[in-house]
């Protein structure tokens, strides 16, 4: 611990509200019914945090081998 | 005075030993905490404050999503458009093709309970904002507007009798070609609501001692589709479940004389709570 908050849980906490917000708002522009929403939501979340790991592990093993 | 042992000097400014840990500053204004038993722990001035911020900000973001639920967080409600508060044209598709998502209907069909508060006083008919209050006529008119996220069970505004339920309009029209074709012919007649076409809706008057009081749902041409849940003599309770107005947009209370309403235009309502006058003849 360094006196400040601890990063990721920041970010992350940054990620939920952001992630709700741009929830919100699409869910009332495009009136989709709430389901298939919820469904792309979980979809893109998904497939964000996916790209997000990769983007990482391929980050360490160029610091490695790169 | 405190050496955090790399040579930086550190004064107490803490004010109560009681307190589990001790508040440091140098100067260079870099504050650090004691905590007892532990090393040091730096506080970067700057990096803190931005975090703290970022916190904070979160937290006000997820309690004004949480508490406006389900209507836009005040952060959203400034970018939307006013029109995709009702969007006419996905309802009428729906309607049309006949093909309403069920999880869409399950939220739009909510019907919550509420406190009814105590006392005479008349109370909003619907939930939605208000658009109009003034007296016409000889009586005095509550005009509620609904959007697409309020709850469209209606209440009654007073207790009283029922005297009579009229319906106006194509209650079972499906579809706006129709619509169209019967208004052409002169078969359908609109009724004017004070410069808004009202094409579907239905009167349930009350009995009671002040007079008649009206509550009037009205719905569109697309949904064209009501639910009274009441009947001639059943005597209502203020509050009370009147019906349901199924993807309609306006509610009025008529009250008999003029009534001086506590609710200013575009102040949100909520049926059966929301108390719209100080008047408390009402029974």
């Amino acid at each position: 611990m360094n006196g400040r908050l601890s990063w990721p849980f920041v970010i992350s906490i940054l990620y939920i509200t952001v992630a709700l917000i741009i929830f919100d708002y699409v869910w009332r522009v495009v009136v989709t019914p709430f389901n298939t929403l919820l469904f792309y939501a979980f979809v893109t979340s998904v497939a964000l945090a996916i790209l997000l790991l990769g983007l990482t592990r391929f980050a360490r093993w160029w610091q490695r081998n790169g | 005075m405190r050496d955090d042992g790399g040579g930086r000097i550190y004064k107490s400014i803490s004010t109560s030993r009681r307190t589990p840990f001790e508040i440091l500053v140098n100067d260079k204004s870099i504050l650090a905490v004691s905590v007892p038993g532990v090393s040091y722990h730096m506080l970067s001035k700057g990096t803190l404050l931005v975090q703290c911020a970022i916190v904070v900000f979160c937290g006000v973001a997820l309690t004004q999503f949480a508490v406006n639920f389900p209507f836009p967080s005040p952060l959203v409600k400034p970018l939307l458009p006013p029109k995709v508060r009702w969007p006419t044209e996905q309802v009428q598709d729906w309607i049309e093709s006949g093909k309403i998502d069920g999880g869409f209907l399950d939220f739009f069909n909510r019907d919550p309970e509420r406190i009814v508060p105590s006392g005479k006083n008349p109370v909003s008919p619907a939930d939605g904002v208000l658009v109009s209050a003034g007296f016409h006529d000889g009586a005095s008119e509550f005009v509620v507007g609904l959007s697409f996220w309020d709850v469209h069970v209606v209440r009654t505004p007073v207790a009283g009798v029922v005297k009579s339920i009229e319906q106006d309009g194509s209650i079972f029209l499906r579809t706006f070609a129709e619509y169209q074709r019967r208004r052409q012919s002169g078969l359908e007649q609109d009724v004017a609501l004070r410069g808004k076409t009202a094409p579907v809706q239905a009167i349930v008057t009350l009995s009671t001692v002040q007079g008649d009081v009206k509550v009037r749902l009205i719905t569109s041409y697309w949904a064209s589709r009501l639910r009274i849940w009441v009947h001639d003599g059943q005597r209502l309770e203020k509050g009370e479940r009147v019906g349901r107005i199924l993807l309609g947009s306006t509610v009025v209370a008529e009250f008999p004389g003029e009534v001086e309403f506590s609710v200013q235009p575009s102040q949100r309502v909520v049926a059966g709570e929301t108390i719209i006058s100080k008047d408390n003849a009402f029974q």
